[in-house]
């Protein structure tokens, strides 16, 4: 949005030789939102850098050690609103040590110096100290009307009072979602009832935090924009008082059913009529009827964490035509499937995770497959996200999905280890169709088994990947040709994260070189030399090379062998950076180049 | 391994107030109806203390040249309602950062918007109104609705504008605009690096 020239009204005429006004070139570029319309504006001449520079209202840095703040400040320090992301990825899965970097404290010291209009702080994957939201809050805390520590640790619940006390006037959203935090009391949550009017978000799902439901009731009293409000475990029973009084609430998530089966301690729970989203823990067949009221006009339903079985999901969903996201575990099954296909022609997003391994724990019927996607593909033409484990799959599921799903850019698809035996392998083809049919397609995960992709499977890949910005490939190709013709295409593609596969550290490195747009690369489980100085392959300016040596230490969760022996494989994460060799590197992390 | 999603998180748009200025009640409005609330029912008379709004505005160009325009159109910009307003009796008001073809446009426009129904949805005339006026004439009209503090002017004209550069690629907005590139070879390519590698695309 903008409209408003920078501060004051100035009579300006100043002009330059291309006869635009200065005050118009702003006011224009405040229109220009997406990051890459202002890369190109950025690009035109000089004055037209400038202007960008001090108008451009939000920055994503993907990785906090390819600028330095300082490098950032110089260039954008107008800034309203900023997102820095630190760990890999793959630190999702515990792969990544847990010192590997990402330290939040030196970009903080830069936003409570030179950032004066930041508005909005958003950290992923990073780890942020007390005295860094001291630190923080004192310099900005006036202004901040968002702060999102998304998926962060290193600070505990002193941190949250500060920013309670220090942000009560203009903060509208706090978000915390998977953050590990260290509960010393739950003063934050009183302090912020007591202290802010203005909150319309608050999230702290899947922490570990306790709270009282009390404050929550105040904190709905006092806010009465609350619109979002995600938490930690605690029982619905007692929210009752907190639902009455929330009338504004559109989202909730978190809150469980402790008791299952013949109970009656959940009939008073009544949810806010606005309710638009919701997801509940443990919500069980017994469970369901208090949602009922709900269902016709839901558009977010996430089932991640329930207790429901195949029948139940059908049951709940066709109730529900209005959604438009929908998450679930795959003991939803292909029949849960074709009911969602029948029933939700609105739906946008559609995540199914992978359920328990453990046998007598799974639904029978708790299957995804070839059958499931492609009345997906049929009935859902919206979809935009598709991500599912599946336990099967066949080339015409995948070429439906090309067919039919038109609007998709995001697909990932993961292949269960269980089922000895896969329909119909290998996917070269359907992959090849999916990829010429989903033209929008942006981000894209493949993670099969050996035999799941050919090379001549990995080159289609390559060729008809065009705006493909992400990939995650898990177990493709058969040898180091494959992954040379892969990297000859993929015109577009900015981050490669790979699994399990079978090419040498050399082939590995030439790919790096080859691929045009590539500035992040992440491997694990590869074909690694004796020395690891094959990787040197790919040194050059401006391009950090980190290798984490294998960590036999690492405890395997999944049951499954093949999974648990790339685990505690070694890792290649490298990435271009303006800001050169790291400072921080602890010794689970060797640095190759710079070295 | 899974595909635990990494996408972008949308960020929160601060939201814009659009406030109307309500016109002052009329003071003889105001004094007649705390009469009628009392206990009298005698109509007493009220004496205005105010002049009375003009009909008509007078608005001065850069050059001085005049435009007579109706109240209503000249108050969807802030500086001429204020003038008004605030009974300054400026009148014409002087707009001394804005030349006469500018103005004529804007007063154009207004008037159209002013005349439209309710709910008549006027953006293939804005389209079409925008899309007949040269780059130069366009951006001028721009810097103008932001001097005047017009909203209606300023939003629309820089969303044409900001379209159009839209999807472009950078030789193509400055073919467009006949903008010499004014960086050496080598800066060119170390800030195309810049953007690419450290700012998410």
């Amino acid at each position: 949005m903008g409209g408003e020239v920078l501060d004051e009204r100035r009579l300006r005429r100043s002009v330059s030789s291309d006869g635009i006004p200065d005050v118009a070139l702003e006011c224009v570029l405040g229109y220009v939102d997406d990051p890459r319309d202002r890369d190109a504006v950025s690009l035109v001449c000089r004055r037209w850098y400038w202007v960008d520079a001090l108008t451009r209202k939000h920055v994503t840095v993907a990785i906090c050690y390819s600028a330095t703040p300082g490098m950032l400040c110089r260039r954008f320090n107008r800034l309203e609103s900023l997102k820095l992301k630190g760990k890999p990825r793959a630190a999702m899965f515990n792969l990544i040590p847990e010192d590997w970097g990402g330290y939040a404290a030196p970009w903080i010291a830069e936003i409570a110096v030179a950032f004066q209009c930041l508005k909005s702080l958003h950290l992923r994957r990073m780890i942020v100290r007390d005295a860094d939201i001291e630190v923080l809050v004192k310099a900005r805390g006036h202004m901040l009307q968002s702060i999102k520590l998304d998926k962060c640790s290193g600070f505990s619940t002193d941190a949250l009072k500060l920013i309670a006390r220090s942000c009560s006037r203009c903060l509208r959203t706090l978000f915390l979602e998977e953050s590990s935090i260290t509960d010393n009391d739950s003063e934050w949550l009183h302090e912020l009832a007591v202290n802010n009017t203005v909150l319309a978000t608050l999230n702290f799902y899947m922490t570990e935090l306790s709270i009282l439901p009390k404050d929550l009731e105040l904190l709905a009293r006092n806010c009465r924009s609350l619109s979002s409000l995600k938490i930690s475990e605690c029982d619905l029973s007692d929210l009752v008082d907190f639902f009455q009084t929330a009338t504004a609430l559109e989202d909730f998530g978190g809150g469980s059913f402790n008791d299952q089966g013949e109970t009656n301690r959940y009939d008073r729970v009544i949810f806010p009529s606005r309710l638009r989203c919701l997801g509940l823990n443990y919500m069980g067949t017994n469970e369901m009827p208090t949602i009922f009221r709900l269902c016709a006009a839901l558009k977010k339903l996430d089932l991640q964490y329930t207790f429901l079985s195949t029948e139940d999901h059908c049951q709940l969903i066709q109730r529900c035509p209005n959604l438009e996201i929908l998450e679930v575990r795959n003991v939803i099954g292909d029949r849960g499937l074709e009911v969602v296909a029948e029933t939700c022609k609105k739906l946008q997003r559609l995540r199914i995770e992978r359920g328990d391994d453990e046998p007598g724990l799974q639904d029978e019927q708790g299957r995804v497959s070839q059958v499931g996607l492609s009345a997906l593909a049929l009935g859902c033409p919206e979809l935009e996200y598709i991500a599912v484990y599946v336990s099967d799959i066949t080339n015409s599921a995948l070429e439906s999905i090309g067919t039919y799903s038109k609007n998709l850019c995001d697909f990932r698809l993961v292949l269960l280890d269980r089922e000895e035996r896969v329909t119909d392998l290998p996917l070269d083809n359907g992959v090849r169709a999916l990829l010429r049919g989903c033209t929008k397609l942006q981000r894209f995960a493949l993670y099969l088994r050996p035999g799941g992709l050919s090379d001549v499977g990995l080159s289609y890949l390559g060729d008809y990947s065009n705006n493909i910005r992400y990939m995650l490939l898990g177990n493709v190709g058969e040898s180091d040709l494959g992954l040379m013709h892969f990297a000859r295409g993929c015109k577009n593609l900015q981050k490669l994260e790979l699994r399990s596969c079978c090419f040498s550290e050399h082939a590995l490195a030439l790919a790096a070189l080859k691929l045009p747009s590539l500035r992040y690369l992440w491997v694990q489980g590869y074909k690694a030399s004796r020395t690891g100085y094959d990787l040197m392959a790919m040194a050059r300016p401006y391009w950090n090379i980190e290798f984490i040596p294998p960590r036999p230490e690492i405890y395997d969760h999944a049951t499954d062998d093949r999974r648990a022996c790339v685990d505690s494989q070694a890792q290649i994460l490298s990435y271009y950076s303006l800001a050169g060799k790291r400072t921080d590197y602890p010794e689970s992390v060797i640095p190759l180049y710079p070295s | 391994m899974d595909m635990e999603d990494d996408t972008v998180q949308v960020r929160e748009n601060s939201a814009e107030d659009t406030e109307m200025l309500e016109l002052p009640k009329d003071p003889a409005e105001v004094k007649a109806s705390e009469f009628i609330k009392g206990e009298s029912s005698k109509e007493i008379p009220v004496e205005s203390q105010q002049p009375e709004l003009p009909e008509n505005v007078v608005l001065q160009s850069l050059e001085k040249e005049e435009f007579i325009i109706k109240l209503a159109v000249g108050q969807q910009s802030e500086i001429i309602k204020n003038a008004i307003l605030d009974g300054r009796g400026e009148n014409p008001v002087p707009l001394l950062n804005v030349s006469a073809p500018i103005l004529a446009k804007a007063i154009e426009f207004w008037k159209r918007h002013i005349d439209a129904a309710e709910g008549e949805d006027l953006t293939e005339w804005d389209k079409a109104f925008l899309g007949d006026l040269s780059q130069e004439v366009l951006f001028e009209l721009a810097a103008a609705a932001n001097y005047m503090e017009s909203k209606s002017l300023l939003d629309c004209t820089c969303k044409f504008i900001a379209d159009i550069i839209k999807e472009m690629k950078v030789e193509e907005v400055r073919d467009y605009f006949g903008i010499e590139c004014d960086f050496t070879e080598e800066e060119e390519r170390k800030m195309r690096e810049d953007n690419a590698w450290a700012f998410e695309q």
